[in-house]
Order: C-alpha cells, then sequence, then structure tokens
C-alpha cells in the first residue's frame, strides 16, 4: 500500500515519469470514477471504457497539473469532461437509447436496480444536463458547490441555483405517490 | 443552503449501491495493463508527444507553425504590388486585432479535458474565429487597395477564395493536431477553422491589392466559415457512417 498523497504520486509521476505512481492513482481511483460514470450510463463496460478513457487525459494532460493544486477535482474535470464528450457523441447517433426529451442520458439501468433506484434514475432523468451534472457531483459524489463550480465551469451562484432547482424537482417526484 | 432530498431514503439507497460499485483486482490489473499500452508503456510517437506537451508549449508551437506556414503562403503568393512601408502601417491595426483573435482563439481550442470550460467561453472562442475576420473585412476604409475592374470578372474572387480556403485548411489542422483528444469536438473544429480563416485573411490581404467590399467580405473574410462548414459537415458524415 503506498501511502504518498495524491499529488505527491503525481509529482512522481510528472517530474520523475514513474510507471509506479500513474498506477496507484489508477487503482486508487478506478474503482470510485467507475460508479460516478455507472450512475450515469447504466452500462459496466461502457463505464469501464469511461474510467480509461479519464487516466487516458490524466497521462496526455499531465504536465498541465500545477503543482500546489489538488489531484483530486482535477481528476474530476477530466472525467466530467470526458461523460459530456460521450453524451454529446451519442446525441449525434439518434440509435442510442435516450428518453423521448432529448436528454442526454441513456435510459437504460443496471439490471440489479430495486424499484427505488428505477424511481431516482426516472426522477433524474427529467432534470435538464446541467443540474443532473450537479446533483451526481454534489449529492453522490460529496463535492462542495465551490469545487463543483471549478469542476464544470460555471459559477458558484449558478451552481447553487441549479442544486436548489435541481433538489426541488427530485423531491416533487420523488414524493409523489407512483414514483415507486 | 437547504437540500430538499437530503435524507429522502431513494436517494440515499441509491447513493449506497453505487458507492459499492465493485472492482475486482483481476479486472483493475486487466485494465491497467490496456491503459498502460496506450500510455505508460508505449514509446510516444512525434503526435504523442506534442499532444503529451503542456498547453503553454503547445500553444507557442502552433503559434509557431502558423507563422512559418502564413510565410509559406506569402512567398507562393508573393506580396501585393502596391506593398509599402506606409500601406504595411495602415494594415498593421487590422492585423494585430486578427492575431490577437486568432491567438486566443487557439489557446481555448487546445485547452485539454482537465479544464472546465464555460459554454460562453467556448462560444467566445468560436466566435473570435469566425467572425473577427468577417467584422473587419467589414470596415471601410480599414483595407487600402483597389477597386476590381468589372473586367476581372471572377478570377479574382475564385483565385483569393482557394488561396484563402488553403490557408484555413492547414492552419486548422495545424491547431487540431496539437489538441489532444482522440476526436476533436465540433466546437473544436469550428475554433480551429476560425483560426485558420483569421491566417487566410491576412495572407490574402497582403498579397491581394483588391478592397472592394464584396471581395474582402466573402474572399478574405468568410473562409474561415465556409471551412468550419465543410469540416463539421464531414465530421457529421463520419459520425453517421461510424454507426
Amino acid at each position: 500500500m503506498d501511502e504518498r498523497t495524491d499529488e505527491q504520486l503525481m509529482q512522481a509521476y510528472v517530474l520523475e515519469g514513474e510507471r509506479g505512481a500513474y498506477e496507484v492513482l489508477f487503482r486508487r481511483y478506478a474503482p470510485r470514477l467507475k460508479g460516478f460514470f455507472l450512475r450515469s450510463v447504466g452500462d459496466e463496460s461502457v463505464a469501464l471504457d469511461l474510467v480509461q478513457k479519464t487516466f487516458l487525459h490524466v497521462h496526455r494532460a499531465r504536465k498541465d497539473f500545477r503543482q500546489g493544486s489538488r489531484f483530486k477535482p482535477w481528476l474530476y474535470t477530466i472525467a466530467t469532461n470526458v461523460k459530456r464528450e460521450l453524451f454529446r457523441r451519442r446525441r449525434r447517433k439518434p440509435e442510442t437509447q435516450l428518453d423521448p426529451t432529448s436528454h442526454p442520458m441513456p435510459i437504460t439501468e443496471p439490471t440489479s436496480s430495486t424499484p427505488e433506484q428505477r424511481a431516482v434514475q426516472r426522477a433524474l432523468l427529467q432534470l435538464n444536463d446541467g443540474q443532473r451534472e450537479v446533483v451526481m457531483l454534489h449529492w453522490y459524489e460529496g463535492w462542495s458547490f465551490a469545487e463543483i463550480a471549478e469542476m464544470v465551469g460555471a459559477s458558484h451562484s449558478a451552481v447553487k441555483v441549479r442544486a436548489h432547482r435541481a433538489y426541488k424537482v427530485l423531491r416533487e417526484i420523488l414524493e409523489e405517490p407512483t414514483s415507486a | 443552503m437547504t437540500q430538499p432530498t437530503d435524507h429522502h431514503p431513494h436517494l440515499e439507497q441509491d447513493r449506497r449501491h453505487f458507492d459499492d460499485a465493485a472492482l475486482p483486482s483481476a479486472e483493475l490489473d486487466a485494465l491497467f495493463a490496456a491503459l498502460a499500452e496506450e500510455t505508460v508503456d508505449r514509446t510516444p510517437s512525434v503526435l504523442d508527444r506534442v499532444r503529451e506537451a503542456s498547453t503553454p508549449a503547445r500553444l507557442a508551437l502552433v503559434v509557431a507553425m502558423v507563422t512559418v506556414l502564413a510565410a509559406v503562403l506569402l512567398n507562393a503568393q508573393g506580396l501585393r504590388p502596391d506593398m509599402s512601408s506606409e500601406l504595411a502601417a495602415t494594415l498593421a491595426p487590422g492585423f494585430l486585432v486578427l492575431a490577437l483573435a486568432a491567438t486566443g482563439t487557439i489557446f481555448v481550442a487546445l485547452r485539454g479535458f482537465e479544464t472546465a470550460l464555460s459554454d460562453t467561453t467556448r462560444r467566445g472562442a468560436i466566435a473570435a474565429g469566425l467572425l473577427v475576420p468577417l467584422l473587419v473585412s467589414a470596415v471601410p476604409g480599414w483595407w487600402p487597395g483597389i477597386n476590381l475592374p468589372p473586367e476581372a470578372g471572377w478570377a479574382p474572387a475564385i483565385h483569393c477564395s482557394t488561396w484563402g480556403a488553403a490557408s484555413a485548411v492547414l492552419t486548422m489542422l495545424v491547431v487540431l493536431v496539437a489538441q489532444r483528444a482522440d476526436r476533436p469536438a465540433p466546437w473544436r473544429i469550428a475554433s480551429a477553422a476560425g483560426v485558420g480563416g483569421g491566417v487566410g485573411f491576412i495572407v490574402q490581404t497582403l498579397t491581394c491589392p483588391a478592397h472592394d467590399l464584396s471581395h474582402m467580405l466573402f474572399s478574405h473574410g468568410a473562409m474561415g466559415i465556409v471551412v468550419a462548414a465543410c469540416a463539421l459537415a464531414i465530421s457529421a458524415s463520419v459520425s453517421l457512417v461510424e454507426r
């Protein structure tokens, strides 16, 4: 078990080209990222592809990682952009199963999902892209609004407004008697 | 701020479900092995080295390559016959505006996935790249020159459009090669074409003395938009074919 911090590992990877440091970062974050992507795409193999793509971009962009900055928000910025890229491509391919209101989120759900989880998935589909992205990062990943603002390239207040509206919509839908 | 769903049981359950998304050790090993082949275990090609350079280094490289490209295109066509130091001084402010817009657009277009770019920034880069050449070409009096004689017909328009489009395409390719995605997103294609349009405008205005508004607008100023439209159509067609 490598005890170094993410930032120390990045430093070793960028400055000394230490392969092991890159591997430790991958092993540390791949499971978490898989969950992050799985929530949105509902397909395990696609989620794993996105995890790999995220770390491919970590590798390509490693020289832009600034000393003194935190690794995890940087990683999630890449992951968020990788996910956006996938949805953008899916929008252009009509055969992809999308919901009737053209949300970029596929309807496919994990096979192991419960009625309650399906209700949440359906409720999330009612949100617009920006609102859903904020909920994913805030509720499921635990980021603060300030951190999310940095990750998605929006102002702090815009992120708070999106979150407030999104949570209101979710509550209204989930409290409907037929939601589950 | 209140979070109306903080304690909603469905959301709580959903969060826990995905938090437990398992990734067995063997699968993690296989994933990393495949990733390493594409990254740390791979002998980097020239393209890899360009993509993996820092953003300031890629920006400097692209600006240098575009400058060389513009010089080659200028040399191939020759400077306009009425070129003088006074004329150069008159043209310089317009070229400065174009060069600043193009550099800003390149900088945004080269940002990688590690940067959170707002929609406003992306739209601004596209607008600066595509519209600045068109707007400056329409400013009366900014571009001294001669009126085209009627007997010249379509030849000057065809000449400048062809060279302008070639400049725009080559510049666009230089910008796209230096960005990091395997397949550039449409906004990056449009931005890169816009930079190409700006370079094409500068080259054509340094080689062609005509300053009729219609010639300036369509044959000097609009090539970025034409090339962007063609490139986006090709990109969309490729996506359709790959379905």
